[in-house]
């Protein structure tokens, strides 16, 4: 039997079957209370309950073995007559609070005595019958110390995390005053210099530009990443086909590109995190399509507690074995000097929505090109992350 | 319209923001002289005449925040605490979007508090800003 000391007390009903079975078969819970692997005493204290007066009446071996001495040549003496420990802390007051409210009182003992390990009991005490109460109790020191430990390296894991999203946001900013400097720079030159530079010379001016401007855009998609999921956001009550064809708005046009939503559910979340993960989406499907025209989907399907987005293009698809790189921060599948993109955009899609509970998933779109799909719950309260 | 040339007293250490600010000015044909100082230090010499002949009014003030030796709050706290200085025009441009520094600056009674991305390549909005600013304003 394992029995934490968290566990509520049993229903009623339980009670009440066991006062019967007790009554038909009284060695049955003598056998319960002495195979118990928790420590369990029963005292017995007189009226009025003074905190020296609780004497033992029965103890089973799992008391003696957590206690880490032997109890049983102590029954029948007084804790006070014992010398025990436990007389210098609050746990014989709460033996006496059981009594007075006739409840069950919970309490911690912390065992700090010279010769023995420093050890965490846990027990809780309630009355039994006339002047008895029973106590069981249990060693939680290693429990105690694996809470501990995860607490800590929680703590640290949540610090460094933090730590590292205030870094990508100062980088993103403080990198961006320099960059605005040489942008300037840049720009005085070709101003007041350009007639007399040699066309090499301009030519590596006008390629430095647009490296400022590539850089700038990779800062700005960096400081998105990183208040990506961390600005507390209200929830809204949202339909989902109103939410796409803003983000299909939102995501642009491309000539000879046709972009079409299905399906409908609604939602009450915050709006801007799931408008930029469909934006991203559509906005991505349009910019890696190797043909002059498409077709992108977004299908809406509600799966109960949760809604199903999946963006389908006819594009030229995505090999298996890049499929987990291009969530990563600045991946891209094609050279800048080809398609220009921070490789930032899928990278906010993965964290808003595991930020939200939900995953993102690429496979091959039937025929050609590929389906990005991610679960988005239908209720969401929580505070930003 | 006063009858005196506006002054300005651009407090920067940034030595490109610094240019930035005086091609403006001759971009737009603003002749309004231009003084630098690299810190509040420099900014309260210029300000006090020590050294040198003291800034004549009417004059504005062009404030970074951050900068070696005395920054900007720090100058802004000396300035509002002397008699000869505090009722000072003083426009706050910085880099910093934080809402921290916007209270501290209207904290010291700015007349503006500008982010420098805000104000368009060149500085274009904040010329027209000063040059509207001093053609209609009084200054003390």
């Amino acid at each position: 039997m394992v029995e934490g000391p968290n566990n509520a007390p049993p229903p009623l009903a339980d009670t009440q079957t066991a006062v019967s079975d007790a009554s038909a078969r009284p060695d049955v819970f003598h056998e319960m209370f002495r195979e118990s692997i928790l420590g369990k005493l029963i005292y017995e204290w007189t009226a009025p309950p003074d905190v020296g007066s609780f004497a033992i009446v029965a103890v089973n071996p799992a008391a003696s073995r957590v206690a880490g001495r032997n109890l049983e040549p102590e029954i029948g003496r007084t804790i006070a007559e014992v010398g025990s420990p436990l007389l210098a802390t609050e746990i014989p007051a709460r033996y006496a609070a059981a009594i007075e409210r006739r409840e069950l009182q919970r309490f911690q003992y912390v065992r700090e005595l010279p010769g023995l390990p420093r050890a965490v009991f846990e027990g809780r005490c309630f009355p039994l019958y006339e002047r008895r109460i029973g106590v069981a109790f249990e060693d939680v020191t290693e429990k105690q110390a694996m809470v501990d430990r995860i607490a800590r390296h929680v703590k640290e894991l949540e610090r460094s995390n933090r730590e590292l999203d205030d870094f990508a946001y100062v980088a993103s900013h403080d990198l961006k005053a320099p960059l605005r400097d040489i942008d300037n720079l840049a720009t005085w030159i070709a101003e007041d210099a350009s007639d007399r530079l040699p066309p090499a010379s301009l030519r590596h001016l006008s390629t430095l530009r647009d490296r400022i401007g590539r850089m700038e855009r990779l800062l700005d998609d960096l400081l998105e990443y990183s208040r990506a999921g961390r600005i507390v956001v209200p929830a809204h009550d949202l339909v989902a086909s109103e939410v796409v064809t803003d983000a299909i708005h939102l995501a642009g046009s491309r000539d000879g590109f046709v972009v079409r939503s299905t399906g409908d559910a609604s939602l009450r979340t915050p709006r801007a995190p799931l408008v930029q993960v469909v934006r991203n989406l559509v906005a991505n499907a349009m910019k890696h399509h190797d043909r002059g025209a498409g077709h992108i989907d977004v299908a809406i399907e509600d799966l109960g507690e949760r809604v199903r987005f999946t963006v389908t293009d006819d594009g030229p698809g995505i090999p298996a074995d890049c499929r987990q790189r291009i969530f990563r921060m600045f991946q891209t599948l094609r050279p800048r000097d080809e398609v220009e993109g921070s490789g930032m955009g899928l990278a906010i899609v993965k964290k808003l929505v595991e930020a939200h509970g939900g995953r993102v998933e690429v496979t091959d779109a039937r025929g050609r090109g590929s389906a990005f799909s991610f679960d988005w719950p239908k209720r969401w309260e929580r505070e930003g992350t | 319209m006063s009858g005196h040339t506006v002054q300005v007293l651009l407090v920067e250490d940034n030595e490109v923001d610094v240019e930035a600010v005086c091609r403006a000015f001759a971009k737009h044909k603003i002749a309004n002289p231009v003084r630098v100082a690299s810190n509040g230090v420099e900014a309260l010499r210029i300000l006090r005449g020590e050294g040198c002949e003291p800034l004549p009014r009417p004059y504005l003030l062009l404030l970074d925040i951050n900068m070696p030796r005395m920054n900007g709050f720090e100058l802004l706290r000396e300035m509002r605490a002397d008699p000869a200085l505090h009722d000072s025009i003083v426009f706050v441009l910085t880099t910093s979007k934080s809402d921290e520094d916007k209270m501290a600056s209207y904290g010291f009674n700015v007349a503006g508090y500008i982010v420098k991305s805000d104000v368009g390549a060149g500085f274009v909005r904040l010329i027209e800003l000063l040059d509207h600013y001093w053609r209609i304003v009084e200054l003390p």
